[in-house]
């Protein structure tokens, strides 16, 4: 059945349909939507588990990883100053292997102050070890939060699923909201070691030596590789179940592509139309879309562009003194390609801005015009 | 799926089942956790130094008898104590400052009705050694009992028909019921102290004792009142308070007719009030120099005479007694305009215009004790004339005369029943150490409980280990968010109208379920009682319980970094950390 909601809602919808035993939260703009359905849903008797309203997202993150380790299915949301505050716990969740879930509305982090859309929040938390699913609209935020609690709780990794603020948050769109019975035949109940058990107590996560240290990276690294594997699988299995799959990376016309745009999250929509209409005017231009950023889909992204020569990557985000990061993680991911390339990154939407099909036609045909690509990103800005 | 090891639970994170002792985490602390105990307030304040917190866990454990064993440590009258006991622990309770001060007494006197036990003896060293006793009250018999204890042969010398000094003549019964001295007075008795009562003693009495006995204890009270002179004070129907009070513990039955008029403030001049009315008397009216505020009596006891029908004016001195063919018929006074002078002396001001007259059939004048040692004269054993009382050391409690010693109301008037006690405590040690040539201030200084006068005796002989008495723990001591609000146990009392029909109690005794519930309130200062918080919050999980190695709780120094969590959270400041050394 669809329902005309937001993107926060649609998030809430699939928490609810997953039924976590723990939600321990503190709002913040934009995700705060998320954190008020969820307290109706609690108030109203609806959500089976506990609604934990913390006092600082740090603590809240700490509840989520500590329930995980007792083996029941935990998720929180977030944005912005909230998931930085969180980073410690961050690194703690995934370093204890706990597959909490958590919605992170993109937001631009202070200073200056601001409500609006920006990845740089989340993708400043790339190294944590959290897998990371980018969402291009309301129905994909809500199938990722249920895609997702499976994916973490069987590589147990934790996971965040990532909308932008705003143009998802607090977007209306029509949206399919599953009913229980098909998310309880998707998503078995939860299945997680127990690390807290009186009769075989152990204490986690003690100190260990240098070599320890190593080796529990290299496992973890191992678990991210498996991962890949594991949502692949979950997407497919949706997509089969569902009706609709979102894949890890999606190509849009790139066989024959002498231009492939690469875009994440909402561009990818605007960009769609673009590619659309400059096929027609007889421009091979391709489209690929990144929804995975961790683990980074490295063959997925080399099978479809391993081929094309010239790519245009959009970021509505900035790792100051490099570029645009998911530009950057591409070139890397690139760098065996047999056919040398020219990737091109494009600043778009930064603080929240407006990019709409003009300013992808611009990039288009500036990246096509180019002999070289600069190593600095281009800022696009209305004119 | 197949397990990978990336996603076996036993491999992707630490899991220590064993312990964490791969990092001996004890080398990065500067400071250690040591469990000690210490003083409670209620404990330092107590003249005789009850282990206060110690018996109430015991009766909050339903142990009565180890409650009045450990009453029995420090204290042998815990039933007179129990029953009129002025309380400075109540007084001091660290609970006061919460919810409302622990009903210290009354736990002390139900460990003493309920309980069953006999006094520790704590040594034979002093079983060559014997020692006599002058006096029978409170100070003889906490001297008689603790020498008893340490092994003297102990004869204690009573003047009167029977034992007991003021508890038995001077306290009335409807504060300290006969049975409840006598159980506290056989229970010293049981310990082979020897009695001779109808045995005065003067001057060359005490110079042969002296050739007896290793040591001498004078303990013979402050049985004279002072006198006041004003005319018509020698007319009949005058009586001195502590003579009156006397006479009626000897002959309860006799009745009184016509009205009372009692001229003091302090609690002789209650009790001689309260216990005229008791005999008939009406009307009962109490004259004193003080405003309310100031009279020298427990505020309890005014009350008490409020309720029963007493008649207080404040502020008026006795200018004359009132005689009829040579009896008293009534008081004339003047006003009082202060009670001290500019130096904080009492030295009354009267202001003789103003005056009021009271008749009275009975003249009661409780304006005070003194001592008198007149009796000392003869024998050269000591000077009776040393105006001020006898010189004793503060310390010792010895006198001028070698291996006399003295204390009690003989040697500071006016006291209590609980410091005349701590006072033949005090003594009895002193006299110990001086038969026995053993050090005494090194003993002394061992026991002390805080930097107060109290000291634990039982500790000279037991010393308790891991045991800080120096340090006294108050309120803010203590971990105020462990700490819940319980209402107080109110005392039951006899209702007024039918306490002036007898002599029974005021105060009643609680019940087994009373006491312990009443017990239970009490915050355990400075003692460990088991409360596992240390255990519980200790993040290196390194503290450990007490065992069959240990009956108590200790970090393991190997891996205890020194975080004072367990301090922190321990509510009544028995964990405490130190430097390491």
């Amino acid at each position: 059945m669809k329902s005309f909601i937001t993107g926060n809602h649609a998030v809430a919808e699939a928490v609810r349909l997953c039924r976590p035993q723990v939600i321990a939260a503190y709002p913040i703009t934009p995700q705060t939507p998320i954190y008020e359905r969820l307290s109706d849903l609690d108030s109203a008797d609806e959500l089976g588990g506990i609604m934990m309203r913390m006092e600082s997202e740090h603590s809240a993150m700490a509840a989520c990883l500590s329930a995980s380790l007792t083996g029941v299915r935990t998720f929180t949301a977030t944005s912005s100053q909230g998931l930085a505050l969180m980073h410690e716990m961050l690194h703690f969740a995934a370093g204890s292997r706990a597959p909490v879930v958590m919605a992170c509305v993109n937001r631009t982090l202070a200073a200056p102050w601001a409500f609006w859309s920006d990845q740089t929040d989340s993708l400043s938390q790339r190294d944590t070890g959290w897998i990371q699913i980018y969402c291009e609209n309301n129905q994909e935020a809500l199938d990722s939060v249920i895609q997702a609690f499976r994916i973490a709780e069987q590589v147990l990794l934790p996971c965040m699923v990532v909308l932008e603020a705003n143009y998802i948050s607090h977007f209306m769109e029509p949206v399919d909201v599953l009913d229980q019975e098909q998310v309880d035949r998707y998503l078995p109940a939860v299945e997680i070691p127990k690390r807290f058990d009186v009769d075989n107590p152990v204490f986690i996560n003690p100190v260990v030596v240098q070599k320890q240290y190593r080796e529990f990276r290299r496992i973890a690294q191992e678990a991210m590789g498996l991962a890949e594997e594991i949502a692949e699988e979950a997407d497919r299995e949706f997509s089969g179940l569902f009706g609709r799959g979102y894949g890890l990376v999606e190509a849009v016309d790139v066989e024959d592509a002498e231009l492939v745009l690469v875009t994440s999250a909402t561009i990818t929509s605007t960009a769609r139309s673009v590619q659309a209409s400059l096929r027609q005017q007889g421009l091979r231009i391709g489209l690929v879309k990144i929804r995975l950023f961790r683990p980074f889909p490295t063959r997925k992204l080399r099978a479809v562009l391993d081929s094309v020569r010239r790519i245009a990557v959009i970021d509505r985000n900035l790792s100051l003194g490099r570029e645009g990061i998911f530009c950057s993680e591409l070139k890397a991911a690139l760098t065996h390609s047999p056919e040398r390339k020219q990737i091109q990154g494009y600043l778009a939407g930064i603080g929240g801005t407006d990019v709409n099909p003009e300013m992808i036609e611009r990039i288009v045909l500036d990246a096509l015009s180019r002999e070289r690509a600069s190593d600095e990103p281009i800022w696009m800005t209305e004119e | 799926m197949e397990t990978r090891r990336c996603i076996d639970p036993e491999r992707i994170v630490p899991v220590a089942r064993e312990s964490t002792e791969v990092f001996k985490t004890g080398s990065w602390g500067s400071r250690r956790p040591e469990l000690r105990e210490k003083s409670s307030h209620c404990r330092f304040v107590c003249p005789v130094g009850n282990n206060i917190p110690h018996a109430l866990l015991q009766i909050a454990d339903g142990d009565f008898d180890t409650a009045l064993a450990t009453f029995l440590a420090e204290n042998p009258l815990p039933g007179v104590c129990g029953s009129v006991c002025y309380h400075p622990c109540e007084v001091n309770c660290n609970r006061g400052e919460w919810d409302g001060a622990v009903g210290i007494r009354a736990l002390e006197r139900a460990a003493a009705e309920l309980g069953n036990a006999a006094p520790a003896v704590l040594t034979r060293q002093g079983e060559d050694k014997p020692v006599a006793v002058v006096g029978s009250g409170p100070a003889g018999l906490g001297a008689a009992y603790h020498l008893a204890r340490m092994g003297h042969p102990v004869t204690l010398f009573e003047a009167e028909s029977e034992l007991g000094g003021q508890l038995r003549w001077g306290i009335p019964r409807y504060r300290l019921p006969l049975d409840v001295l006598q159980r506290d007075l056989e229970r010293i008795l049981a310990m082979g102290v020897q009695v001779c009562t109808n045995t005065a003693v003067d001057g060359e009495a005490l110079a042969k004792l002296r050739s007896t006995y290793d040591a001498l204890f004078l303990a013979v009270g402050a049985g004279r009142s002072h006198a006041l002179n004003i005319p018509g004070i020698e007319s009949s129907g005058v009586s001195a308070g502590l003579d009156f009070l006397h006479r009626v513990q000897k002959e309860p039955a006799q009745k009184l007719a016509g009205s009372t008029v009692v001229i003091g403030g302090g609690n002789v001049a209650i009790d001689a009030a309260l216990t005229a009315l008791r005999l008939g008397s009406k009307p009962v009216e109490i004259v004193c120099l003080e405003e309310s505020d100031n009279m020298p009596a427990h505020r309890q006891e005014i009350e008490d005479s409020l309720e029963e029908g007493v008649t207080f004016h404040h502020g008026w001195g006795p200018r004359r007694i009132r005689e009829n063919k040579g009896r008293a018929a009534g008081v004339e006074f003047v006003r009082c305009t202060a009670v001290f002078d500019e130096q904080g002396r009492f030295n009354p001001d009267f202001d003789q215009s103003e005056t009021m007259a009271r008749d009275a059939d009975l003249v009661i004048l409780a304006t005070g004790q003194r001592v008198d040692l007149e009796f000392l004269e003869g024998g050269g054993i000591l000077s009776g004339d040393s105006g001020n009382g006898l010189p004793i050391s503060a310390d010792t409690l010895q006198t001028p005369q070698d291996g006399v010693f003295a204390g009690g109301d003989m040697v500071q008037t006016p006291g209590s029943v609980v410091e005349a006690l701590a006072a033949g405590k005090r003594a009895a040690l002193a006299i110990h150490h001086y038969t026995t040539g053993l050090p005494f201030q090194e003993a002394l200084t061992r026991v002390r409980i805080g930097a107060g006068s109290a000291f634990s005796i039982d500790a000279v002989f037991r010393p308790p280990d891991r045991w800080s008495p120096e340090t006294v723990v108050k309120f803010p001591d203590l971990e105020p968010l462990y700490l819940d609000h319980r209402e107080p146990v109110p005392s039951r009392r006899s209702e007024p109208a039918q306490r002036t029909q007898g002599f029974g109690e005021i105060i009643l005794s609680l019940s087994r379920e009373e006491a312990m519930r009443a017990a239970e309130r009490c915050f355990y200062c400075g003692i460990c009682t088991a409360c596992d918080r240390c255990f519980t919050f200790c993040p290196e999980t390194c503290l450990v319980k007490p065992d069959s190695d240990a009956n108590y709780y200790r970090p393991n120094l190997e891996f205890c970094k020194g975080c004072g969590i367990c301090a922190d959270v321990c509510p009544r400041m028995t964990m405490t950390m130190s430097e390491k050394t």
